[in-house]
């Protein structure tokens, strides 16, 4: 009944370091998408002079961040000004930092202004994944420890 | 605006200058659009750039820098402000201070009265429209371009290409024309007439090219090229009418090269515009 017991407690840790793990994964790719969505807008104005509509129009199509974009399209459509369709869009964010980088990206003025926001919004969420996925690797090591020293234990504890 | 509506009507441009409250232009003059209204900001106009550029002032930095935009509709936003200039030329333009909002009208039907007198046996001459500014030279060259370009019962349809250096006749807006210039028309806009010309002349194997507002040497050596490759001509240019035309320089070299056969004269008597053709 013990072993039966700590079997149960262990695999109930098991499971919630394994959503744990699974949810911050979800994050790390929703903002390794974030960051190569805002590369696009860059290149989508530097290279090809789409209009900004347009490439956040296309950045929609994506997996995990498109939601947030059409958001801002539908924003758009609803002759909403972009910056507040932009902010409001994002608000929706989870990661408080993510979120707020994004809402401060100002997207009104010339070209200069508007790649170097969104250049600078990239490269900061370029940092929040490697602080995230550093973090994230740790935190991992750390898991494995504890399962492995649980396991110990509950091998000793069924001898 | 606390405006009637005839006077909404008859509008013909909106200014809006910051520290000033907006005005309207009338063919009267200059009116307030609100007795006491609020002064336009900086910011106000920042927004209606962005605003008309579907917030992507980059993709019209060409027209800007040349202190313009066209916008959807047909309406033509002139702008002012601090002009950023490099090796002699302007390269863009900040600090936003004026804008004139040009409200696009076209008149469809203005030119189907002189249809008549632009052909010659069946065939369409080279023609000039003259006027002074105000009067609608590029009102009617427009219509002409329209009606040379889809034809009517009495005139047959044409391969017009249009060389819209300011914009002002097609107002082209994403590639597509916001007023009536035909379904057989070519334009091609933002650049010089006489770059525009040769390329219009290779590359769209057009019967006539469309110009508004000669002003150069360059432009009409483009021309008198076209003429001899036997494209027909119909442009217009600055001169209330046909003895002021011949004081500018410019005419004794049209003259001289022979590519315009016709000129019409757009004037004003009373209230009403008269159009008068002549030969040249």
């Amino acid at each position: 009944m013990r072993a039966l017991g700590i079997v149960m407690i262990l695999s109930g840790s098991v499971w919630i370091a394994a959503a744990d793990v699974r949810s911050r994964r979800r994050t790390l790719r929703l903002l390794g998408e974030l960051e190569a969505a805002l590369r696009d807008m860059e290149t989508g104005i530097r290279w090809k002079r789409q209009m900004l509509p347009d490439i956040i129009a296309q950045q929609a199509k994506r997996p995990l961040c498109g939601a947030y974009f059409a958001a801002v399209s539908d924003g758009l459509r609803l002759e909403i000004p972009l910056q507040d369709a932009w902010q409001s869009a994002f608000a929706a964010l989870k990661m408080q930092e993510a979120r707020e980088c994004l809402q401060n990206t100002e997207l009104c003025g010339d070209e200069k202004r508007i790649m170097g926001n969104l250049n600078m919004a990239a490269e900061h969420l370029h940092k929040l994944h490697e602080e995230l996925h550093a973090k994230q690797r740790q935190e991992e090591k750390l898991h494995l420890t504890v399962v492995f020293s649980a396991a110990g234990m509950l091998i000793i504890l069924l001898i | 605006m606390q405006v009637p509506d005839w006077q909404k009507a008859a509008a013909e441009e909106l200014r809006l200058r910051v520290g000033q409250a907006m005005t309207i232009l009338l063919p009267e003059g200059e009116i307030m659009a609100e007795r006491h209204g609020d002064a336009v900001t900086q910011t106000d106009l920042e927004q209606l750039c962005d605003a008309v550029t579907g917030y992507s002032r980059y993709a019209f930095s060409e027209t800007i820098r040349r202190g313009y935009l066209s916008a959807e509709g047909g309406f033509r936003i002139g702008l002012c402000g601090t002009a950023v200039v490099r090796n002699g030329a302007n390269t863009e333009m900040r600090d936003y201070s004026s804008a004139v909002i040009r409200i696009g009208r076209e008149k469809i039907g203005l030119a189907d009265n002189l249809a008549a007198q632009i052909f010659e046996g069946g065939h369409f001459v080279s023609s000039l429209i003259l006027a002074p500014p105000g009067l609608g030279k590029t009102t009617l060259l427009r219509d002409m371009v329209r009606l040379l370009s889809d034809g009517s019962e009495d005139v047959s349809a044409h391969r017009v290409a249009l060389a819209d250096e300011r914009g002002e006749v097609a107002a082209m807006y994403r590639g597509q024309p916001q007023l009536s210039v035909g379904c057989h028309t070519d334009v091609l806009d933002a650049c010089p007439k006489a770059v525009a010309i040769p390329m219009l002349l290779r590359g769209v194997n057009p019967q006539i090219i469309a110009v508004d507002e000669i002003t150069s040497g360059e432009d009409l050596i483009a021309m008198e090229q076209a003429a001899n490759c036997g494209v027909k001509l119909l442009a217009t240019i600055h001169a209330a009418d046909r003895r002021e035309l011949e004081q500018k320089p410019l005419f004794h070299r049209l003259l001289e090269m022979r590519v315009f056969e016709k000129t019409i004269t757009i004037q004003k008597c009373g209230g009403a515009r008269t159009y008068q053709t002549e030969r040249l």
